[in-house]
């Protein structure tokens, strides 16, 4: 059953083509989707396959390299590596999931709203824009975080306060374009209100866009924990953090490499199957 | 390039077959004297623009010729559907006529701008030493139109090929620029062939119809006669598809 | 059925006039095609009338009543306008199903349950079937779009049906389909018809009266019937004669 009607006359079959039916043929979304679930299932298990307890710390049994006991080797203080990149996982995922999230959402809102009403209220908006583009991205991260403070909430607030630019500038250029179109004159001309013409016709065909963006700013997020972490602002011990690990490791690492180079690894490891479902739903989405 | 027995002008279509990932063009077939004037017409999928890059050695990236011949005696030069996209609109007209003329006849800058003025004369723009500097969004639809004319033959062509040059320009700058074909032609003694969709703007500039459906052609003949006696089915659904006028002075009859 | 009025109407944007003083009368249940070449102001007109563009000066009537620039829900409504190009006037992402059922529910025209049963009443009206209710605009061809979005146009029982161009973009043997189709829908739902068209040969099928407009200006106002055989003025005269004809010449070989 093709997607194409046949006749002239509307008389054909017309398949039903779901998100789903989409999906299943973008094999880049069900890699990224496999690979992260491993990531994601692996992290929450923590608890039940992890070998030792992250914390536990042992002086003679220190910087030993992988073995059966310890399947990824210990770090200075005896910790099993394999057990605190597990937790680590858990950390890191959960942090740059949740601090992507406030900004996703106040970057679409600003960049609809800016994109449909226009004028005064898109010229200010577009000057804050332009503000913090301005500012190198590190510089601002790290001084809200010097201010805030160390740790988990100096992390959210940072990214709040910046994070929200890359959604507002795409969504507003995709508002903006799509509002002089047609359809959109038909939804107002219709009777509907701005609020449902924003809400229910405008959102969804930005949505897309900013999701695969989303991909790409969790990565950037979870990037960023980790090189606070390897700059001691991040994440504090003992919750562990691939980040902290990194920096943990650099003493040895030509001596005992896999230290840093493991968590390293896990971190581009999220990165990669975080690209590839960003550009699988990038398919899957994509209107003729 | 001519053949020998082949005069200049003239244009032999032989089995010709265009595909991209299907077939487009379906083994056509045509011949076009020297002097003549060909019409093709046919709704979008027909096959009729293909056939025209076909001839001019044009084709879309991804569609190729995999089987039949072209033989075209003489230069051939193209006048496209839409103005503001065969004009580069960052170029002023006159050095882009002057550029396809150096191209052609191999001149310095100085004869072809000269020659681009005298071609600016004979497509009839009003002003032209000032239209010379002006560029494409400075002139109107039909204006601009006459420059991708001039264009055209700069390059001192035997046969010209039309596709829909008047789709996209309203109906009183049609009639002009149609005007403005048929007189070239018989000035300058070219061969023509014109595509459109429109049946009763090729009735105007052609003597000889082609009518094409999803890449074949499925008749042909003397174009009055075509219209008064339709022979094919696909023929008589698009002569009946245009709507009736009723003629200026008559009684309310419709055609 | 309502009637429709222009009044003295003037749209400029800066030092551009696009509409400069038209005055026009539609009676209930009447047709009349806008015609006039590019420039002439006929689509700003349109939108105008449907409430997209604002009026610099003068009014436009529904049924006598002076129409706000803020127009209201019902206002709304009663006038509504089917685009000229079928591949971007309908939402992309939505199917025709939601796309109908929003404006039904919207405007609370049917209960929730009988949101189904209308929306395959409307298809059936622009002759397509109902299981094209659960397909996305792109799945269909530009005539079968044009039809859904006549079929959008009636969900939300208009008095006024404003046509921007609606056949131009479509293949010629499609064209006399949609035509018909208009024709017979204002026949049948007694619909007040304002048709735009740089094409005569379309006006004459679907209108019982003809303006023509050039250069923001309104030339003149006639009768189907009679404007085609003898039109007054010399800029309709010279559109008519423009047209190329079937029955024309054409030149010897």
């Amino acid at each position: 059953m093709s997607g194409l009607p046949i006749a002239t006359d509307g008389s054909a079959r017309i398949a039903r083509q779901t998100f789903f039916t989409r999906a299943r043929r973008s094999p880049t979304l069900i890699l990224g989707i496999i690979m992260l679930g491993l990531l994601v299932v692996a992290s929450a298990l923590a608890p039940i396959i992890a070998t030792h307890d992250p914390a536990a710390q042992s002086l003679t049994g220190g910087l030993l390299p992988p073995s059966f006991e310890h399947l990824l080797g210990t770090d200075q203080l005896g910790r099993d590596i394999f057990s605190r990149m597990l937790f680590a996982g858990q950390t890191d995922l959960r942090i740059a999931f949740l601090a992507a999230l406030t900004p996703f959402v106040t970057g679409i809102v600003l960049g609809l709203v800016s994109g449909y009403f226009g004028g005064w209220l898109d010229y200010v908006i577009g000057r804050i824009v332009d503000t913090v583009i301005a500012f190198p991205f590190y510089v601002i991260v790290i001084s809200i975080v010097f201010a805030v403070g160390a740790g988990e909430t100096g992390i959210f607030v940072a990214f709040a306060l910046v994070g929200w630019v890359g959604y507002a500038r795409v969504v507003r250029v995709t508002t903006t374009a799509m509002k002089s179109s047609a359809w959109v004159a038909a939804a107002r001309g219709g009777g509907l209100s701005h609020a449902r013409v924003i809400l229910r016709h405008l959102l969804p065909n930005v949505l897309p866009q900013a999701v695969v963006l989303l991909m790409s700013e969790i990565i950037a997020i979870m990037v960023a924990v980790v090189t606070l972490g390897y700059l001691g602002l991040g994440i504090q011990p003992p919750t562990p953090d691939w980040g902290t690990m990194i920096s943990d490791g650099q003493t040895f690492v030509t001596t005992k490499w896999w230290i840093s180079t493991i968590p390293g690894l896990a971190v581009i490891y999220t990165g990669i199957s975080l690209s590839l479902v960003g550009d699988g739903l990038g398919d899957a989405w994509r209107v003729k | 390039m001519s053949e020998a027995g082949q005069a200049i002008g003239a244009v032999e279509v032989n089995g010709l077959v265009l595909e991209a990932r299907g077939p487009l063009v379906k083994d056509v077939s045509f011949d076009l004297a020297r002097g003549e004037s060909l019409g093709i017409v046919g709704e979008s999928g027909s096959g009729k623009s293909l056939t025209l890059r076909a001839i001019l050695g044009l084709l879309p990236a991804g569609v190729t010729q995999t089987s039949g011949s072209i033989t075209a005696a003489g230069r051939v030069s193209m006048v496209f559907q839409d103005p503001l996209t065969a004009l580069d609109p960052l170029t002023p007209v006159g050095k882009q006529v002057a550029e396809a003329s150096r191209f052609a006849r191999h001149t310095g800058r100085g004869p072809a701008m000269a020659h681009a003025l005298e071609l600016f004369r004979q497509v009839r723009l009003p002003d032209p030493e000032t239209k010379l500097r002006q560029y494409p969004h400075q002139l109107s639809g039909g204006q601009r139109q006459r420059v991708v004319i001039a264009m055209a033959l700069a390059t001192d062509p035997d046969i010209l090929l039309c596709d829909e040059p008047t789709t996209a320009l309203d109906v009183t700058v049609q009639q002009q620029i149609l005007t403005l074909l048929e007189s070239l032609r018989r000035d300058l003694g070219l061969s023509m062939i014109f595509v459109s969709h429109d049946l009763a703007v090729v009735k105007q500039v052609c003597s000889r119809l082609l009518v094409m459906r999803s890449g074949e052609i499925v008749e042909r003949g003397d174009i009055a006669a075509v219209i008064s006696n339709p022979q094919h089915e696909y023929t008589r659904t698009l002569l009946d598809a245009v709507l009736p006028l009723p003629r200026l002075g008559s009684a309310g009859g419709a055609l | 059925m309502s009637s429709i009025e222009v009044r003295d109407a003037h749209v400029t944007f800066g030092a551009t006039t696009a509409v400069a003083g038209v005055s026009l009368m539609v009676p209930s249940g009447g047709s009349v095609g806008i015609v006039g070449e590019s420039g002439s102001g006929k689509t700003t007109l349109a939108k105008a009338i449907v409430g997209q563009q604002a009026l610099t000066s003068g009014a436009i009537l529904l049924d006598g009543v002076e129409l706000a620039s803020r127009r209201t829900t019902e206002q709304r409504r009663a006038i509504q306008m089917v685009y000229q190009d079928p591949y971007s006037s309908l939402n992309p992402r939505m199917t025709v199903r939601q796309t109908l059922s929003e404006l039904l529910l919207a405007h609370k025209i049917v209960p929730r349950g009988g949101v189904a049963q209308r929306s395959a009443e409307l298809l059936e009206m622009v002759r397509l079937d109902a299981d094209a209710l659960d397909a996305f605009p792109h799945q269909f061809s530009g005539g079968q779009r044009q039809r859904i979005a006549i079929a959008r146009a009636l969900s939300v029982e208009p008095l006024v049906l404003v046509a921007d161009e609606p056949t131009s973009a479509l293949d010629v043997s499609v064209q006399a389909t949609v035509i018909e189709l208009l024709a017979r829908l204002k026949r049948e739902l007694g619909l007040t018809l304002v048709f735009i068209s740089h094409d005569l040969a379309v006006v004459n099928a679907v209108c019982d009266t003809v303006a023509v407009m050039n250069r923001g200006e309104l030339v003149e106002v006639a009768p189907t019937s009679t404007f085609f055989t003898s039109p007054k003025d010399p800029y309709s005269c010279a559109l008519l004669e423009a047209v190329p004809r079937l029955d024309s010449e054409s030149p010897t070989p």
